[in-house]
């Protein structure tokens, strides 16, 4: 199952990539969320896969029973989760208002910084 | 007016006196060191050292560095700029101490470049001149490159040595070294650069351009000569082949010739005496080439006759120019009257400079044809040549300006502080000239030992009888007295030359230019302005950097991994299909839901594998995110997305996610640390008493990152709301 994860994962980042360098919004935005995912299985796979528990300590014991699930690197992922969803927030509200002030959707059109004319 | 602008002179003078009296030291042979730690790890150390050369060229720099603090007091008596002038020239002055007496080279080089940041300055120091912003900048380029390649020289010598100090390497020698060559070039092109030698020699008429005082002390009698100073310095370890004599020979000659013709050319009498610094320079690289004792003790004079003449002529200069209002002269003739100190002063650095007995510069000139004559003729010649244009340049600015009818009404008395100390200079030349007993073996015989390595004694004088370099002297008089009556026809003839074949300055300004135009149209295709340029570069680097790193190692097949049920295969082909579908659809409602259809899938896999929080806030975190582009949706733009065909962005997009898989698989290879979960789940009840562990990293061991993490979401919230709620602006046009 990890080997099949890490294929999985890279036909996820391919997909992002692709999606993101498609040069409109929309796709940009398909292209962050798909790369959020992927970005969290590397984490996740990284932390190595089993099919135990959660790392929860029982009622009985002092310490995390033996062979439960990695903890660390479902808190990282926990983290990164938020963030990106932050992140993916500000980019959606920032595409809208770079429409409405823009009137396009192509992202190389948008050249009120850098315009096409500087010398 | 306050007598307090002539504090900096008189703490110069101090400085002076304070050299001074070690001058009996020094003259016994004894040499003086300190030194400090620095940065002892790196060996570095503030060590100072005071042997003969040292204190010629301390007494030089305080001395000639009283004068021209007094005199620049005088110059700019009213001119607020007065305090910053003197300021960087005292920084100036100090930096210049301390690269003459410094024995630790790195000290040497960051003393080194106090003077080129200072003479940068000094140069544009009327910054609301185009031309004078324009030649500092170029001041700094050129010896600003050539300061990097003396510090490759340095750098090297240490790496041979083991020591940063130049009495080390004076005593190891370089020059059977196999990295000798190269050292050479470093050091020479440091110290061309510096001292203005061709083909670098450009710069210094352009920083004509600082005010005269900054021009008589930077510029020809103190840092021009800091690259004499380390060729004569590091004359034991580097000096003495058939490399060395070539390269400095040649460019000095060449320096020389260009410096005394193109002097002539001149009608500013200020850039002529800049173009004659030009010959001096070249005339001392020459002799310092040639390498034998008596080429080594004529260099030695020859700085204290240079410097001495030069100064007291670019002051005089510099005077006629406050009084009279001009330099050019073409305009200035018959002055003497009225000004009957600056002629003084002009006449004897106009005398020395031509070598007029009893002068130091007859001394000079003699030793320096004594020195070629025991070389080479064709060397002598380019000597006689060079010297029969300074007689030349002497008499037109000691004669022409102050001879004949007035030119410019009475001049106004001068100020004490502008002709005092030009004054002294110049008799200062005609003592030292007449008896130079004075210095013959007190100063320079210490000098030569610390240039050769070598003691031996030195004995000059006047006359030595009728011989070769007396013949030479009068030659010289009568060729530059019988040439100057065709002083404007040479003069015409250059400038023909001059316009038909330009400058090097032209070159210079061409590969600035170039410079320009490459890195201007590097900035143009690199940062275009596209986005989908950008992350093409973005991922495309990221793909052949991971690459990289993976091909650096064999790449294996993990031997073996987790079993694969028909629930994992279902997932995963869940996760790969949904991502299928958002690449290829034209529909942006079939897009969203197979983006919704990936993110369930990567939930489940968190499910399956015991992450119970993640695939809540996951799946949570997911249903917003789709929700969100549905809303945003309806207020983007309804064009259907179009299919995309992209071929060099579908390459670098599989690449990278190729390079991802690999990657992973080679991390699931390398054996894992457990320690830090090990410790999580361990202390998660005892020190934290949470039974649930994701939650007590979050909240308790790493709580701060958590904080962060917080800030960050509400930082983009409240930017969200910003970038949605403001009004639109109107372009601006």
């Amino acid at each position: 199952m990890d080997i099949l994860l890490t294929l999985v994962t890279g036909v996820l980042v391919a997909g992002a990539s692709y999606l993101m360098m498609a040069g409109t919004l929309v796709r940009f935005l398909l292209g962050l969320v798909l790369i959020s995912n992927a970005v969290n299985l590397i984490i996740f796979v990284s932390g190595r896969l089993t099919y135990a528990g959660p790392p929860l300590i029982d009622s009985a014991s002092k310490t995390v029973a033996e062979g439960a699930a990695n903890s660390l690197p479902q808190a990282l992922i926990l983290t990164a989760i938020v963030i990106g969803f932050g992140l993916f927030a500000f980019t959606l509200a920032l595409s809208l208002r770079a429409y409405s002030q823009l009137g396009t959707d192509a992202a190389d059109e948008m050249r009120e910084a850098e315009p096409e004319d500087r010398t | 007016m306050s007598l307090l602008r002539f504090l900096p002179a008189v703490l110069s003078a101090l400085l002076f006196v304070a050299f001074a009296n070690q001058y009996p030291v020094i003259a016994r042979g004894d040499v003086l060191t300190v030194a400090w730690d620095w940065l002892p790890t790196l060996g570095v150390e503030l060590a100072f050292r005071l042997d003969g050369l040292s204190l010629l060229f301390a007494l030089l720099i305080t001395g000639i560095g009283a004068v021209i603090l007094s005199y620049a007091a005088d110059y700019f008596k009213t001119d607020p700029r007065r305090d910053r002038l003197q300021i960087l020239l005292g920084l100036f002055a100090l930096s210049m101490l301390g690269l003459v007496l410094s024995d630790d080279a790195i000290s040497l080089f960051l003393f080194w470049e106090g003077t080129t940041l200072t003479s940068f300055l000094l140069v544009g120091f009327d910054h609301h001149r185009d031309v004078a912003r324009r030649n500092a900048v170029q001041a700094l380029i050129i010896t600003g490159l050539g300061g990097l390649a003396l510090l490759i020289g340095l750098i090297t010598m240490h790496q041979i040595t083991g020591s940063w100090r130049m009495s080390d390497w004076n005593a190891a020698g370089f020059t059977d070294h196999a990295a000798y060559p190269m050292i050479l070039l470093a050091v020479l092109i440091g110290c061309f650069t510096k001292s203005a030698q061709f083909p670098f020699h450009y710069w210094l008429p352009n920083a004509m351009a600082a005010p005269t005082p900054v021009s008589a002390y930077l510029h020809s009698a103190t840092m021009v000569k800091a690259g004499i100073y380390l060729l004569l310095r590091l004359n034991p370890a580097l000096g003495g082949t058939e490399l060395w004599t070539m390269a400095l020979v040649t460019c000095g000659g060449i320096t020389m010739i260009l410096g005394s013709l193109w002097a002539l050319r001149q009608t500013d009498l200020k850039l002529m005496m800049a173009y004659t610094t030009l010959m001096a320079l070249g005339a001392l690289t020459l002799l310092i080439g040639l390498g034998s004792d008596k080429a080594l003790m004529a260099a030695i004079v020859f700085i204290l006759v240079h410097a001495l003449y030069k100064a007291a002529l670019f002051l005089s200069v510099g005077m006629m120019d406050k009084q009279v209002g001009t330099r050019d002269l073409r305009h200035i003739h018959g002055m003497g009257k009225s000004m009957p100190l600056a002629w003084a002063c002009a006449a004897l650095g106009a005398l020395s400079m031509a070598g007029i007995p009893p002068l130091i510069g007859f001394l000079g000139k003699e030793l320096i044809y004594t020195a070629t004559l025991g070389h080479s003729l064709w060397v002598s010649g380019v000597a006689l040549a060079a010297n029969v244009m300074m007689v030349m340049t002497a008499i037109a600015v000691a004669w022409g300006p102050f001879v004949g009818r007035a030119s410019h009404a009475q001049a106004k008395p001068m100020s004490v502080g502008l002709w005092w100390g030009t004054l002294v200079m110049g008799l200062l030349a005609l003592i030292l000239g007449s008896l130079p007993s004075l210095i013959d073996s007190s100063l320079v015989q210490p000098i030569l030992a610390a240039v050769t390595g070598r003691e031996q004694s030195v004995y000059l004088s006047l006359w030595h009888g009728i011989n070769g370099p007396l013949v030479l002297s009068v030659a010289t008089y009568a060729l530059g007295f019988v040439l100057y009556r065709f002083m404007p026809r040479i003069r015409a003839t250059l400038s023909d030359i001059e316009a038909r074949y330009g400058e090097m300055d032209n070159l210079y300004q061409w590969k600035l230019d170039s410079l320009h135009r490459v890195a201007g149209a590097t900035t143009r295709s690199l940062q275009n302005g596209r986005m989908t340029f950008y992350l093409r570069v973005t991922f495309g680097m990221l793909s052949l950097i991971l690459w990289a790193a993976l091909l650096d190692s064999p790449i294996r097949w993990p031997e073996q991994g987790l079993a694969l049920t028909w629930i994992d295969l279902i997932v995963g082909l869940l996760a790969v299909v949904g991502t299928w579908i958002v690449v290829r659809t034209e529909s942006r409602l079939i897009a969203i839901s197979a983006l919704g259809i990936v993110g369930a899938a990567v939930s489940i896999v968190f499910v399956m594998f015991g992450a119970i929080d993640v695939a809540m806030t996951q799946l949570l975190v997911d249903t917003l995110m789709v929700i969100f582009i549905a809303v945003a949706l309806v207020r983007l733009p309804r064009v259907k997305l179009s299919r995309l065909t992209n071929r060099v962005a579908g390459f670098i997009a599989i690449t990278l996610g190729a390079g991802v898989s690999v990657a992973m698989l080679a991390v699931l290879q390398v054996p894992m640390h457990l320690e830090l979960t090990e410790f999580f789940g361990q202390n998660s009840l005892t020190e934290a008493l949470g039974r649930n562990v994701v939650n007590v990293i979050l909240v308790d061991f790493r709580a701060m990152d958590t904080l962060g993490e917080i800030a960050v979401v509400v930082i983009a919230a409240l930017a969200a709301i910003a970038a949605l709620k403001s009004k639109p602006e109107h372009k601006s046009v």
